[in-house]
């Protein structure tokens, strides 16, 4: 904490350690028609939602662009909550890994997803609800601090570990009783955002 | 509309070790990330019969899929490349759903890449602005920056988005300039050790 309190300004008020780095990675998927899964394997993940969604090049310019949320993530998150019939995100969904690029998108984005009430992220980040063993962990893999950011790969990295929770192979890190989790990704100024939601069991 | 819910189902997933990998060609990730996969999902490469390719530093790549056509052996099959920002990993796997879906193949592959270390990379977004005077050399972290000070502000100020009491950008600035939250120097400490730390990310 006090490493990450002194490190040095990137741009105010955000520290060296507030920015994820740029690295390299590749992470795959192996998709197949849900009715052909069990011939592969006994616990299959499921996809329940996929919501994508973009505004503009230069998003700030517009008349609405208030600088404390991204109506990319609401409007993706909610394509993705109504494909999947989730009405309350907090409670439905078990854990997520989000695009935390830096400290403060993290916060937003609980906000933006139904997490938070909007303004009470802080409140529930003290309250400690999206701790590992909080109500709603997030970023159980590290997120973007800990993996750095190889924007193509960055998606399918998320995915991997909410695929390989659901399948109660999460280690030292597994979230109990994990079910329905969710991957989210937001890029451009920032212009775009997708929601995905996996779930173990195929309802 | 008919929703994506229960039609498509992930059997095998692959990531390589991520990080700055000087030692590592793109190639060389993609084959760990894909053969992790084929063996997690217990299958032969030989049966996947699509594959779209996820990755946005085509200029030096070129724009098709060959980037995953060479290292995967995948010539003979359709491959497709795809790129939405930093979505552009989950845009590889949203495409290759639908395709599975509507049954014109069996099994895809979704896969996401990135190769920015060694490239010349000079960063994200240095300069991104896309407007030639106001937005000079912006950059992530000062566009990220301005959303955290606004984001403070409103916090500090107990107006949680209220845009009805939103004043003119002028006389914000004005505000900002003259009792400034920050001026009090508590606030930003304050959410720094409580807010913004306790979201450290976990290692283990």
């Amino acid at each position: 904490m006090e490493q990450a309190v002194k490190a040095p300004i990137i741009a105010w008020p955000l520290g060296l350690f507030d920015c994820c780095g740029n690295s390299d990675g590749a992470a795959v998927a192996i998709i197949t028609r849900a009715d052909l899964a069990k011939k592969f394997r006994d616990d299959p993940i499921y996809i329940k939602g996929i919501g994508l969604s973009q505004n503009s090049m230069m998003p700030h310019f517009q008349p609405g662009f208030d600088w404390t949320g991204f109506e990319v993530t609401q409007r993706a998150a909610r394509q993705a909550y109504e494909q999947a019939g989730i009405k309350n995100p907090r409670k439905e969904i078990d854990l997520a890994v989000v695009h935390d690029c830096f400290t403060i998108t993290e916060l937003i984005i609980y906000e933006d997803l139904g997490f938070s009430p909007k303004g009470k992220a802080r409140e529930d980040v003290d309250a400690g609800t999206f701790a590992l063993d909080g109500e709603l962990p997030v970023n159980t893999d590290g997120g973007l601090k800990c993996f750095g950011h190889p924007v193509g790969a960055s998606g399918l990295r998320m995915s991997y570990e909410i695929y390989k929770q659901l399948q109660g192979k999460g280690d030292k890190r597994q979230v109990k009783n994990a079910e329905i989790g969710l991957a989210h990704t937001l890029g451009g100024h920032p212009s775009v955002s997708c929601v995905t939601l996996y779930g173990n069991d195929r309802g | 509309m008919e929703s994506i819910k229960d039609k498509i189902a992930i059997i095998g997933m692959g990531c390589c070790k991520f990080g700055e990998n000087w030692d590592k060609g793109p190639e060389d990730m993609i084959i760990e990330a894909a053969y992790e996969a084929y063996e997690d999902a217990g299958i032969d490469p030989k049966d996947i019969q699509a594959a779209w390719l996820g990755t946005v530093g085509a200029h030096w790549i070129g724009m098709g899929g060959l980037a995953l056509a060479e290292p995967l052996k995948l010539q003979g099959i359709p491959i497709t490349r795809v790129e939405n920002w930093c979505a552009t990993g989950h845009e590889a796997l949203r495409n290759a759903s639908f395709a599975v879906a509507c049954g014109m193949y069996d099994i895809a592959l979704a896969v996401g890449f990135e190769k920015l270390k060694d490239t010349g990379f000079p960063g994200l977004g240095i300069g991104r602005g896309m407007h030639p005077v106001m937005e000079m050399r912006r950059t992530a972290p000062s566009t990220f920056a301005f959303i955290a000070t606004r984001y403070l502000w409103f916090k500090s100020r107990g107006r949680q988005r209220d845009y009805s009491q939103d004043r003119s950008q002028e006389s914000q600035k004005r505000e900002y300039a003259s009792k400034g939250p920050f001026s009090k120097g508590d606030y930003l400490g304050a959410s720094r050790k409580s807010s913004y730390y306790c979201l450290a990310s976990w290692i283990v």
